[in-house]
């Protein structure tokens, strides 16, 4: 198989049985690999309500076939289980160097169940598999642990992938990190590799992936350069990264200020992509063979916080920290970011449950005592810092909220309302009712309130007549209408589930749209010799997106789930927010359309037999 | 690294690299390793085969794939740690400018490596 490793690597950390089976090509065409792949293991292997933390949960790495190639960007992982944060579909993706580094060792999939008697971190070298002892790293922060793993064995060059404190003392939204600060964050990964007992993987890999026809796919790659280096917002994204959006949504009124009751904040600029650029920024940062460098390693020469570097943030852990819990000191931000990664948790998850606390507090549904006495006034750095510390060792306050906010809300009795969340997913850091195409992406994204499932930067475009191309609709282009969205959603959600699949970044992929259906598949036919068509690349991602929604319902999940909380669904935005102001996101109509256009029940949500049918996936529910 | 690999064995990965990019993730540095073409070239002189050969044009040291027999000899005398060995062919990797249009140069995003030819005493070098 041309553009695949080969071989999916299983492991059962139980009995430590290692075993190697070739990658099934049927099923790669139909899935192509990454998070469609891992998608079909979790729907074939795992029993309904599998309990996340249970040894019956799998965990399974997964790179797709454009992973490891000149592809820019063509970097990321993708890591998937049974989430123990929201008991639905889990699953979170990376960039960095691991992904290739695993492709490298010849493996598309690594399949992890059971659990191991003691701590253990998997080695994998090539077609030597290892599960080494793990007792001493045990406790160790993310940092430490990558480090020790890269001198125990002898090579920088080694890949790891390792939880942190977080994970291990039961945080539920605890991620898996790679290359110090690059997480798989979100639905509790860390959380699953914790229960099994599973500090880290580390791959180092020497194989050399055939393709198809090598010419070809360098000539794309090459057109692709050139549409990359053309494009308009080339320059600030290399400069600043997602980080841009600070002043973007400062701009809309879309900032996520004091938990969503500030869209926008003379105080931004000083939290700004600009103002870390300027302030901090040593030099850029890239993924694997990317060409637009849009991370940031950054030095922080605060005497508060010595030696602090860090590279990143992107723009959500950055919003989190400092708009969303009211505070706009820069070099405090980053600092929290810092102990997010070390820590090895969700900076999404954790800015929601600390502002909703705070919020809670602001309206009276909180008190002090209840809080372990911390005043949780808006913007208070020493009550902020305290309960990321809290939160990650599960200690006092923090345990109530570190099964992430759903759960905080349910525990503490009262705040459910200003739970921002969807499916026990916690919100983002844009306001949806200022992009309404976001709010309906995250209604329905298949593992809770998500961005990276859609992503339909579309409606940023004011683009009436390409509106009307595309969708038949004129308001698509226009993020404050919600005519038309359920169209685009669906659209976006495909080549988020493709980007994820191939294994390529939505930066370049859906956000600058370099590559259109027709283009993926004369770039996956270069790559893999398969005779493919736009429409069927397009209908792959389709059924992705129809799996994903078999595997939520089955696990009880119907139309009434998909929703937003009432902030955004009720709530008028502020007065001072430009055309922004008075706006809420008008989900039912959007959700009508969006079954419509997916060819599902618009009652329950569910996806009808004949769309299964065309999709390939009758016999999923047969 | 992954385009030096495309270059010169047709397929994607980072062993058979001839440029190698050490990532120091702590300190957030990147160190890009290349040949250095040295005048007196450490590597051509330790070769027990003559497999190694300065290139007239650009200075660089090739291989007579043929005659080379992997014992390593060069990647030993290397000071600079950029003669490696094949991982499938066990044959040497030295850098070859790739005739004069270096893969990785024309690949990389920042401008960390450039290429560009200069006369040095003697003759040409790069």
């Amino acid at each position: 198989m041309y553009s695949y490793g080969g071989s999916i690597l299983r492991v059962d950390l139980t009995d430590g049985a290692i075993l190697r089976q070739p990658t099934e090509e049927h099923l790669a065409r139909a899935f192509l690999g990454g998070r469609g792949l891992n998608d079909k293991r979790l729907w074939d292997e795992l029993p309904a309500h599998t309990d996340g933390l249970s040894p019956r949960n799998i965990l399974v790495f997964g790179v797709g076939p454009l992973v490891g190639t000149l592809f820019p960007g063509g970097a990321r992982l993708t890591i998937s289980a049974m989430s123990p944060q929201t008991g639905i579909l889990g699953d979170g993706n990376a960039g960095g160097f691991f992904g290739a580094e695993l492709k490298f060792t010849g493996h598309d999939q690594v399949i992890i169940g059971g659990r191991a008697e003691h701590p253990v971190y998997l080695w994998i070298k090539d077609d030597r598999v290892e599960l080494r002892d793990a007792r001493g790293l045990w406790g160790k922060d993310t940092w430490e642990t990558t480090l020790a793993i890269q001198e125990e064995l002898g090579d920088p060059d080694i890949q790891v992938a390792a939880i942190g404190p977080g994970a291990e003392n039961g945080v539920r939204f605890a991620g898996v990190f790679v290359n110090l600060n690059r997480p798989v964050a979100r639905t509790g990964m860390g959380a699953v590799m914790a229960a099994k007992n599973l500090k880290a993987v580390a791959v180092r890999g020497s194989r050399l992936i055939p393709v198809a026809d090598m010419a070809r796919f360098a000539e794309l790659v090459e057109q692709l350069d050139e549409r990359i280096y053309g494009h308009p917002e080339y320059e600030i994204r290399r400069r600043l990264g997602t980080t841009k959006l600070i002043k973007a949504l400062n701009a809309i009124g879309g900032l996520p200020g004091r938990h969503f009751q500030e869209g926008c904040s003379e105080a931004a600029d000083a939290v700004s992509g600009e103002a870390i650029e300027a302030l901090y920024k040593v030099k850029s940062k890239a993924c694997f063979a990317c060409t637009i460098p849009c991370s940031r390693y950054l030095e922080v020469p605060d005497p508060r916080y010595p030696g602090l570097r860090l590279e990143g943030p992107e723009y959500e852990p950055l919003a989190g920290f400092s708009l969303r819990v009211g505070n706009y000191d820069l070099a405090f931000t980053l600092h929290c970011v810092d102990l997010c990664n070390r820590y090895g948790v969700d900076a999404i998850a954790l800015s929601e449950v600390i502002s909703w606390a705070m919020e809670c507090y602001q309206r009276g549904l909180l008190t002090r005592e209840e809080a372990d006495g911390l005043d949780l006034s808006w913007g208070n750095q020493e009550t902020i810092e305290r309960l990321i510390h809290r939160v990650a060792r599960r200690e006092g306050f923090g345990d109530l909220l570190a099964d992430g906010v759903r759960a905080a809300a349910e525990k503490l009795g009262r705040g459910a309302e200003l739970a921002l969340h969807s499916k026990g997913l916690e919100l983002f850091q844009a306001d949806v009712r200022t992009i309404k195409a976001y709010g309906l992406g995250n209604a329905v994204s298949s593992r809770g309130a998500d961005h990276l499932r859609s992503e339909p930067w579309f409606e940023f475009s004011n683009d009436a007549a390409e509106g009307i191309r595309r969708y038949g609709i004129p308001e698509t282009a226009y993020r404050l209408e919600y005519k038309g969205k359920g169209l685009v959603v669906k659209h976006f959600e495909e080549m988020a589930a493709v980007a994820d699949a191939t294994g390529v970044c939505k930066n370049t992929y859906n956000n600058m749209e370099v590559l259109d259906w027709e283009g993926t598949a004369e770039l996956l036919q270069a790559a893999t010799g398969w005779a493919l068509t736009g429409e069927e690349v397009r209908r792959i991602g389709e059924r992705i997106v129809n799996l994903e929604r078999l595997f939520i319902a089955r696990e009880g999940i119907t139309r009434r789930d998909d929703t937003l909380p009432p902030r955004f669904l009720v709530e008028p935005v502020p007065a001072g927010c430009g055309e922004s102001s008075g706006s809420v996101v008008e989900l039912e109509p959007m959700l009508d359309e969006y079954y419509r256009a997916r060819g599902w029940d618009a009652e329950s949500g569910l996806p009808l037999p004949g769309k299964l049918a065309e999709l390939g996936l009758s016999a999923e529910t047969g | 690294m992954v385009a030096c690999v495309a270059r010169h064995d047709g397929r994607f990965g980072t062993a058979s690299a001839r440029i190698h990019v050490v990532k120091a993730d702590a300190s957030g540095k990147d160190l890009p390793q290349v040949c250095r073409f040295c005048g007196k070239a450490a590597c051509l002189a330790a070769c027990p085969m003559g497999a190694l050969y300065r290139e007239g044009a650009r200075g660089a040291v090739l291989l007579r794939p043929e005659v080379c027999n992997g014992c390593g000899a060069c990647v030993a005398a290397c000071p600079f740690g950029m003669a490696t060995l094949h991982p499938e062919t066990a044959r040497a990797l030295i850098c070859d400018l790739c005739g004069g249009d270096p893969a990785c140069v024309k690949r990389c995003a920042t401008g960390a490596i450039v290429y560009a030819e200069h006369v040095v005493k003697g003759g040409s070098g790069v």
